[in-house]
């Protein structure tokens, strides 16, 4: 249909004598997705590449069909860049300086002043706009770099740990901003090591390890949902309800290190109805407090895969 | 009646490519300059030795006291390196030109200039640009206010028949010393995102260069190895290309251009190193 | 045993006329404690309080009997590790971690031999000849955790221990802290990311304006919140008929369509769940999932903070 918006084709890239990705080939196609992979895997190399700050040892990074070591101003275009740390121009108000990176992105000076109070409006920060950044909290500063990346209305948005040093109320509310922004057809990248937050915006994930693609595709698949093994928690003595399922001819699997604490897990037959779980229950006295099937959290399924060493 | 979006919109603006792409950085600097109230001062005070001058010319005008230096070209040709306007253009260039990229090392601003459309090229054009704007304002428009206020105070047009063709020199003046000041200058700004170590840096070397200049010439009596004072090297250039056979100091012209040249160069090597990092 | 006990009793600071906190009262003892709260709700104030770095402007705050500020003694069983960073330049990790030890009266081999052992322990074994000021966010968390560590003491102080790291890094430091508070040792961490912390702990403490909002576990604090219903989320196999049936129970006091299935408010939780299971036991309701929406410490912050 349209161009994917990212295309890695094998990419090599080397920060002198370390090789910061190694033959990476992926598609991003555009819905959000995360970008996960422990320090040093490679995602900032990535977001470098493709901004055409680096040039790849070999192999190509391209946005929208442009590559990014030959065409990197149009890429620049199209890119949102929120980057972690702060990248203010000392000295400038809030407005003052979303207007000029509105007008580095080729606006014309009035429709970026425009353009930035708009902007500003959206991210929240219309109260705070005329007062000079370094003043901002934490907080302002996170919505600043948002509108600074939204300024130029690019369709792809590369953000990179948005929530950073934001209170559980602020993480919200920006995830809730991102969430708006993918609803409404951005493109979005997420990178953050917060995988909760992945969860809650991201359809997909890419996941990076050494420089190496070591997953990729949507988290319903990675965290797997196998619908026959249920978890039950309940309230009440676990061991009678474990014995009451084996009355009912069920086995409950033995307690492993990936359900949640309190629960049970058993395996239903393939149209099995979940009505024999709760008769269970009631003959044991015991409540039904939680009912689902068996998925990993993206956490486990990031640790299984990277690994911990 | 329709109902408008209260989120977020799109832009469905214009978006000229632009002719040069530098011009926002310069914009943003200068406006940033005029809202500085601290740079006012040296501002100020290296419009008043033109001040001065002009006054002198109409008390000469309309009374006993002739005051005919305005009426020579060597007085355009020496005129920046008089000590006072060479301490403005110092004071300039360490309180606003050695903060334009040493400021932005340190605040990371660079990660928002380049991943804009914005190479590195543009960049370091549009600061030298910046620092040049008002460096040329400093040395230009008072020379010229002073020539103006010389050939209209006189009391038939024999001076400005006669001085037309100084424009061009005071021009060329005005350049080359703008030109000598700005890029080194910057270059320094690039050494480190310390604000005040390239500030304190850029007036060490400035003023190393004159005093040891000076000294030199103190010491062997003659000028003929201070040609590696700035302020001597420039002021024997200007005289050299715009006001012949005048020499104030006994070097080679030659000698005090080709350190200017060298020093233009080994700054424009530094900032050439400095772009190529962004693209 | 009181040796371990924080205790901290209506403490009020303020700053000129500002107040960071008014009338705190709480005591802590050993095992992790999570202290949540928005920002500028006065935390990192209550932290240094019980660093004794800060003196209460009315109030006390006893760590095992004693007065933390200007009480070396008293300090010398608090380990902190401050969300700021500042490591001496020049120095490696295992010389940052040996200085301190110094600091702390160690001497010689002894000192050598216990920074060595506890920089193995937060994992930093690979870099420790390395310059500090070199080291990434995640393992300045672990330099800052060894040094928080390294007297040994009875009580430590965490502020933001994860940031920066990735999960991996998290994850062993979660379990590490968790490690720490089963030792006996009083653990107070200070945090925004709430899974973390619940993950740590089901101990908080909630300030919010410099004010105690609540101490205790979570689910606890979800039960004395009586005004607000309980929110259980169902996905059932004909939600619509699945739906009517439930809502003719008096319990449900509203009921929403949500995503694949439908949010019930409920004010007796305990009874409806029965009702619940009656009907899918007897096949009249099939129930795919269950899920308590509310129950989290999500849920329970915002509740608190946004009242």
């Amino acid at each position: 249909m349209t161009t994917p918006a990212i295309v890695l084709e094998d990419l090599t890239v080397d920060f002198g004598s370390v090789r910061a990705l190694a033959g990476v080939t992926a598609t991003i196609a555009g819905g959000p997705v995360g970008l996960l992979g422990r320090n040093g895997a490679g995602k900032s190399t990535l977001i470098r590449t493709l901004l055409g700050l680096v040039r790849p040892a070999s192999g190509r990074a391209k946005l929208y069909g442009f590559d990014s070591a030959r065409e990197p101003l149009p890429i620049r275009h199209r890119i949102g860049y929120m980057p972690e740390k702060d990248c203010f121009v000392p000295g400038l108000s809030g407005l003052r300086l979303v207007a000029f990176a509105g007008e580095l992105s080729a606006l014309p000076p009035l429709e970026a002043l425009r353009r930035a109070h708009e902007v500003l409006y959206y991210v929240g920060l219309e109260e705070q706009r005329y007062r000079p950044a370094s003043t901002y909290s934490a907080g302002m500063k996170q919505r600043l770099k948002l509108a600074l990346a939204l300024v130029h209305d690019p369709p792809l948005l590369f953000l990179d740990e948005p929530t950073n040093g934001l209170d559980p109320r602020g993480r919200r509310e920006m995830l809730d901003l991102i969430r708006d922004l993918a609803r409404r057809g951005k493109d979005l990248v997420l990178s953050t090591h917060l995988l909760p937050d992945v969860e809650y915006v991201c359809r997909d994930v890419l996941m990076l390890d050494r420089g190496r693609t070591v997953a990729q595709g949507p988290i319903r698949e990675l965290c797997g949902n196998d619908q026959t093994i249920f978890q039950v928690e309940v309230r009440g003595d676990r061991d009678r309800f474990r014995g009451a399922l084996a009355a009912r001819g069920l086995s409950p699997l033995p307690d492993q290190g990936g359900a949640p604490a309190r629960a049970t897990e058993i395996a239903l037959p393939a149209d099995g109805r979940t009505a024999v779980l709760f008769q269970a229950a009631s003959d044991a006295g015991v409540q039904v407090r939680r009912l689902r099937s068996r998925r990993r959290t993206l956490e486990e399924a990031f640790l299984d895969l990277v690994g911990a060493d | 009646m329709p109902l408008y979006e209260a989120g977020y919109r799109t832009y469905a603006g214009p978006r000229p490519e632009p002719r040069f792409r530098f011009l926002p950085i310069i914009r943003m600097e200068l406006r940033e300059l005029w809202r500085l109230k601290r740079l006012r001062l040296p501002f100020i005070a290296a419009f008043t030795p033109c001040l001065v001058h002009v006054v002198l010319l109409y008390i000469s005008s309309i009374g006993q006291y002739r005051y005919d230096e305005p009426l020579k070209l060597p007085f355009y040709a020496k005129y920046f390196t008089e000590p006072w306007n060479w301490v403005c253009l110092l004071l300039v260039t360490t309180a606003y030109g050695t903060a334009l990229i040493a400021r932005d090392l340190k605040s990371n601003a660079l990660d928002l200039y380049f991943s804009r459309p914005v190479t590195g090229s543009d960049y370091v054009l549009g600061k030298c640009l910046a620092l040049a704007t008002p460096l040329l304002l400093l040395t230009m428009v008072p020379m010229v206010t002073i020539w103006g206020a010389a050939a209209l105070l006189e009391p038939d047009w024999e001076f400005l028949g006669q001085s037309w063709p100084w424009l061009p020199k005071i021009l060329g003046c005005a350049l080359l010393v703008t030109t000598v000041l700005t890029i080194p200058c910057l270059a320094v700004s690039t050494l480190s995102a310390n604000a005040w170590f390239a500030g304190g840096t850029w007036i060490v070397l400035f003023l190393f260069s004159d005093v040891a200049a000076n000294l030199v010439r103190e010491i062997f009596r003659h000028s003929r190895y201070s040609w590696f004072g700035l302020a001597h090297a420039v002021r024997q250039t200007n005289a050299w290309l715009f006001d012949p056979p005048r020499r104030p100091y006994q070097f080679d012209p030659e000698v005090g251009a080709g350190f200017l040249a060298a020093l233009l160069v080994l700054s424009l090597g530094r900032l050439w190193w400095f772009k190529r990092k962004y693209v | 045993m009181s040796d371990a006990l924080l205790e901290v009793r209506s403490v009020s600071k303020w700053y000129g006329e500002v107040t960071a906190l008014s009338e705190v009262s709480f005591t802590l003892g050993p095992g992790v404690t999570g202290l949540l709260g928005p920002n500028g709700a006065g935390k990192s104030t209550l932290l240094k309080l019980a660093a004794g770095l800060l003196q209460p402007s009315l109030g006390t705050v006893r760590l095992g009997g004693r007065d933390p500020f200007g009480s070396a003694a008293a300090r010398a069983a608090i380990g902190i590790a401050p969300e700021l960073e500042g490591f001496p330049e020049g120095m490696t990790g295992l010389q940052f971690v040996t200085a301190m030890l110094r600091l702390h009266g160690w001497r010689g081999s002894a000192a050598r031999g216990r920074a060595r052992k506890l920089i193995e322990s937060v994992g930093l074994a690979d870099a420790r000849n390395r310059k500090a000021e070199g080291y990434s966010k995640g393992m300045r968390q672990r330099l800052k955790l060894a040094q928080a560590l390294a007297h040994d003491p009875l009580f430590l102080i965490l502020d933001e221990p994860l940031n920066g790291m990735d999960p991996p890094g998290r994850r062993e430091m979660i379990d590490h802290i968790r490690a720490l508070g089963a030792e006996g040792r009083t653990v107070l961490v200070s945090s925004h990311v709430l899974h973390e912390v619940e993950a740590m702990t089901p101990r908080l403490l909630l300030l919010n304006r410099g004010r105690l909002l609540a101490e205790g576990v979570v689910g606890e604090i979800r039960d004395l919140m009586e005004d607000r219903p309980h929110q259980l989320w169902l996905r059932c196999a004909d939600a619509r008929a699945a739906a009517a049936r439930l809502m003719a129970l008096p319990e449900v006091e509203a009921l929403r369509f949500q995503e694949e299935g439908f949010l019930v408010e409920t004010r007796r939780p305990e009874r409806f769940l029965e009702e619940l299971q009656a009907r899918a036991a007897g096949g009249e309701v099939a129930v795919e999932e269950l899920e308590p929406r509310d129950e989290n410490l999500q849920a329970v912050f915002d509740y608190l903070v946004e009242a």
